[in-house]
């Protein structure tokens, strides 16, 4: 029970999956977009799985109070307020309008919105004796006013329906036309706009709302690049203590490097106009033909070896991706 | 302690300052050393010098910011070079962070477009962006059915149907090409593999440089009519369009620092041959 | 607030540098930092653009429809657009939506791998996902990088080249087709790498040699491009940028 159901259902999955391949018709292609649905949920479940295996390394190293603990406080630290921003305050660039400056006024009262009968601009929905306010009036009036002021959309939701003559068995696409009240507030949060008045509501709100793609723009992108080229250094490093030409396949790797380093910069051009050879062009021979030839029998192997597998896999022949009793 | 002793156990910091400063002076006082377009890059060039304008071409953005600095300077070229031949151009992205930068490359490209040529180029019209789709392969394969039915709005939230430019590209059959900006999984292979081997599609693969050697097969084997690969060739494709940006900027440090690589390589085994001798002499010596 | 993110950014860079001198507290804090936000970003990323659209989403609106079944709703008939009452759906649609209740299932058996009495269960999950992905790259690779790689091996016995001329297009070609079959027999150990066939696997390891110079080649250049990408931020934009304006 404990293995023979998950086999079969490696089988299954897999079939259908070639099945499709060669059936291209229905139903096998909608099962199998389905099929792939499937797989990537369940997939973004083994990174949940994932996160909560490092929360647990990392806590019970706080609990033991192990070397570095502390790092492992920032850590979850830093996990959790992303996570926390990410889920709950969507992932999308939001904009952030300052009720108290002149010039963000000015582009929230421009600013479009979805309504009924077409765009409206945020100023357009204003009262008559608000509109007659300065601009900055209007901005804290807008402000104290953002559950109350109504807007009226429709949502057109993609649904399906009995085909209306009687004698047709059919469904057909319709849609469903979903009129509602938002308050200025909630239609300002669908065009992804946040009105803030500066000091503590604002740090809150921008961590909630805008806290997910500020860490990634300034935090994640900066320490991700870095991290990536230290590399450049340690490359450096280990090609002076390591890159000798000992044999003849490490001299036939050093100079094959040496051909794509000097060949792919200005100075190749330059260096062959010395030597009288014309370097970028014998890089571009060397990575067509040799370095081709490699890279395909590396290729080739890797998807024989994929293939072959794959296939054991499938009809359950290879069991280890189950784990042991 | 002699020099070549001195060279054997040169601290590793030197070594880490010499690449330091290799890359960061040109920075500040840029050479400008010439780029050399080579062949992968100039076969996309050609190509897509001889597409009609009004031509539909997709391009998928595949990347994240963290491979920004080799990749968006080659999206921009490409993107710059298509609409100033007035090909249509659509954008999508199978990354979601590829939407933001598809979005920045195309306002852009329009703002270059329009100080070179004094075009204005619509959104909608001329151009337009789909936004990020979950879903990798399913996406590449979808779309050879129906773009509408993969995209149902564009990057705003726009209804596919109104949207000028979609009218007219139904599926891959309506595509005349296909370019990807891909920093590895899902990118250039499987592009590949779902549309231009099944569907019979030109591709264009633009890559970090770690991947090109692995792609270099599929553009030996005209599984991609052209390879761009690294800052290098983001370098090549702006000399071609004669647009100099921010790899050709670039370029400088990377010639810098190739140089330092490969001299402390040749320094190296230098040092290496030089102590191989002397432990001989010692040998020898000895007996 | 701009500005507040590119001086962070700017200063992380900076601890993470400060490794190359030696390790210290500042570049464990960022090392530690860097991996709590990026599984928080997968977490948020992942959330967003897969399990809520595909699942949860998918459940609720199964619901919402439920709910509606009456509703009105509009239809385009012969080029009309009429109103008709009631939402139903076919019978493939109500199967999509009962069929949620697989990656539901699954999902959650997946997570039941945190509790060691009940870690048996994510098998399931497991099996799911190692079929689907089975059988989709079997396919996937073996079309194009074996099928459409070994055909791209049959090439003509003269070249004639614009590029390199005909000697040396002729000459990469049987170079080409030399160094696949002798790097693809390295890769067969069942059989010893003796003689004739020792010859293959040694001209195949020169091959894979040549082929692993220029990806080291072409790895120094990735790296050093990341590099030339820190550095412009750190000089163009935060340097120059935010404090000498």
């Amino acid at each position: 029970m404990k293995y023979r159901v998950p086999i079969l259902i490696t089988m299954i999955a897999g079939f259908i999956m070639i099945i499709r391949e060669f059936i291209p018709h229905e139903p096998f292609d909608r099962i199998d977009n389905w099929l792939q649905d499937w797989y990537m949920v369940v997939a973004a479940f083994a990174i949940v799985l994932g996160i909560e295996s490092l929360l647990h390394l990392h806590s019970r190293k706080i609990s033991f109070k192990r070397k570095d603990w502390q790092y492992s406080v920032v850590l979850i630290v830093s996990l959790l307020l992303m996570s926390i921003a990410g889920i709950f305050g969507g992932i999308e660039d939001k904009t952030f309008l300052d009720m108290d400056n002149p010039t963000q006024i000015t582009e929230l009262l421009a600013t479009e919105i979805d309504t009924i009968d077409g765009k409206r601009t945020v100023a357009q929905m204003l009262p008559a004796d608000a509109s007659a306010m300065s601009e900055q009036e209007q901005g804290a009036y807008i402000y104290s006013q953002l559950k109350t002021i109504t807007v009226e959309v429709e949502d057109k939701i993609k649904v399906s329906t009995r085909h209306p003559d009687p004698k047709r068995k059919y469904t057909i696409p319709a849609l469903y036309l979903d009129r509602k009240q938002l308050s200025l507030k909630q239609a300002l949060k669908r065009q992804q706009i946040i009105l803030h008045r500066g000091g503590l509501g604002y740090l809150l709100k921008f961590y909630l709302f805008g806290g997910f793609q500020f860490s990634y723009q300034y935090i994640y992108t900066s320490l991700m690049g870095t991290m990536f080229s230290l590399l450049a250094f340690f490359v450096a490093s280990a090609a002076y203590r390591a890159f000798k030409a000992r044999t003849l396949e490490a001299t036939l790797l050093l100079l094959a490097a040496f051909f794509v380093m000097i060949g792919r910069v200005t100075f190749g051009t330059i260096l062959g106009n010395v030597i009288g050879l014309d370097i970028p062009q014998i890089t571009d021979w060397i990575m067509n033909y040799p370095v081709t030839a490699g890279q395909k029998a590396i290729m080739i192997g890797i998807a024989l070896g994929l293939i072959s597998t794959s296939l054991r896999i499938i009809l359950g022949i290879e069991k280890s991706y189950l784990g042991r009793e | 302690m002699n020099l070549l002793d001195r060279l054997i156990k040169l601290d590793r910091r030197i070594i880490f300052l010499l690449i330091f400063l290799a890359v960061g002076i040109p920075l500040i006082a840029p050479i400008g050393l010439p780029v050399e377009p080579s062949q992968p890059i100039e076969s996309g060039y050609d190509f897509i010098e001889e597409m009609p304008p009004g031509s539909f071409v997709l391009v998928s953005y595949d990347y994240d910011p963290s491979a920004r600095p080799e990749l968006y300077p080659m999206g921009l070229a490409i993107i710059k070079h298509l609409m100033g031949r007035g090909i249509k151009v659509v954008t999508m992205a199978l990354w979601p962070a590829g939407a933001k930068l598809a979005e920045e490359a195309l306002n852009e490209s329009v703002q270059y477009i329009k100080d070179t040529q004094g075009r204005e180029l619509e959104y909608g019209r001329d151009y337009a962006n789909l936004g990020f789709m979950a879903g990798n392969q399913i996406v590449i394969v979808s779309l050879g059915k129906s773009v509408s039915k993969t995209f149902p709005n564009d990057f705003y939230g726009t209804p596919i149907e109104n949207i000028n430019i979609l009218n007219g590209m139904k599926n891959y059959s309506n595509i005349d090409l296909i370019v990807t900006i891909s920093a590895g999984d899902p990118g250039v292979p499987y592009w590949v593999m779902y549309a231009g081997d099944a569907y019979d599609k030109p591709v264009i693969g633009g890559c970090t440089a770690v991947s090109a050697p692995q792609l270099y097969p599929y553009f030996a084997n005209k599984q991609l009519v052209s390879l761009i690969g690294g800052l290098k060739g983001a370098a090549e494709y702006e000399t071609l369009i004669k647009a100099p940006g921010k790899a050709s900027k670039g370029m400088d440090s990377q010639s810098i620092a190739h140089l330092t690589i490969i001299l402390l390589i040749i320094v190296g085994n230098i040092t290496f041959f030089l102590d191989k001798q002397r432990l001989k002499r010692l040998k020898r010596r000895m007996k | 607030m701009e500005t507040i993110g590119i001086w962070l950014g700017a200063l992380l860079t900076l601890c993470i540098f400060s490794f190359l001198y030696k390790d210290n507290p500042f570049y464990k804090f960022a090392e530690h930092m860097f991996v709590g936000v990026s599984a928080g970003y997968w977490m948020g990323t992942y959330f967003h653009n897969t399990i809520y659209p595909k699942l949860i989403g998918k459940i609720g609106h199964f619901f919402w429809e439920l709910a509606h079944k009456n509703a009105m709703v509009v239809a385009n008939v012969n080029g009309e657009t009429v109103r008709v009452q009631g939402i139903s759906f076919d019978f493939i649609h109500t199967l999509e939506y009962v069929l949620l209740i697989i990656p539901l299932v699954f999902s959650v058996l997946m997570l039941m791998r945190i509790f060691p009495r009940f870690s048996w269960m994510s098998r399931y999950g497991v099996s799911l996902m190692v079929g689907t992905g089975a059988g989709l790259f079997l396919i996937g690779y073996l079309k194009s990088n074996v099928i459409q790689q070994v055909a791209g091996l049959l090439k003509p016995v003269v070249e004639h080249s614009a590029e390199y001329g005909t000697t040396w297009a002729t000459v990469g070609n049987l170079i080409l087709i030399v160094g696949t079959i002798a790097g693809l027999s390295y890769f067969f150990f069942s059989k010893a790498h003796k003689g004739a066939f020792g010859v293959m696997t040694k001209v195949g390891i020169y091959f894979l040699m040549v082929s692993f110079g220029a990806a080291f080649g072409y790895t120094i250049m990735a790296r050093i491009s990341l590099l030339i990408g820190r550095l412009d931020f750190l000089i163009n934009t935060w340097l120059l940028g935010t404090i000498f304006g």
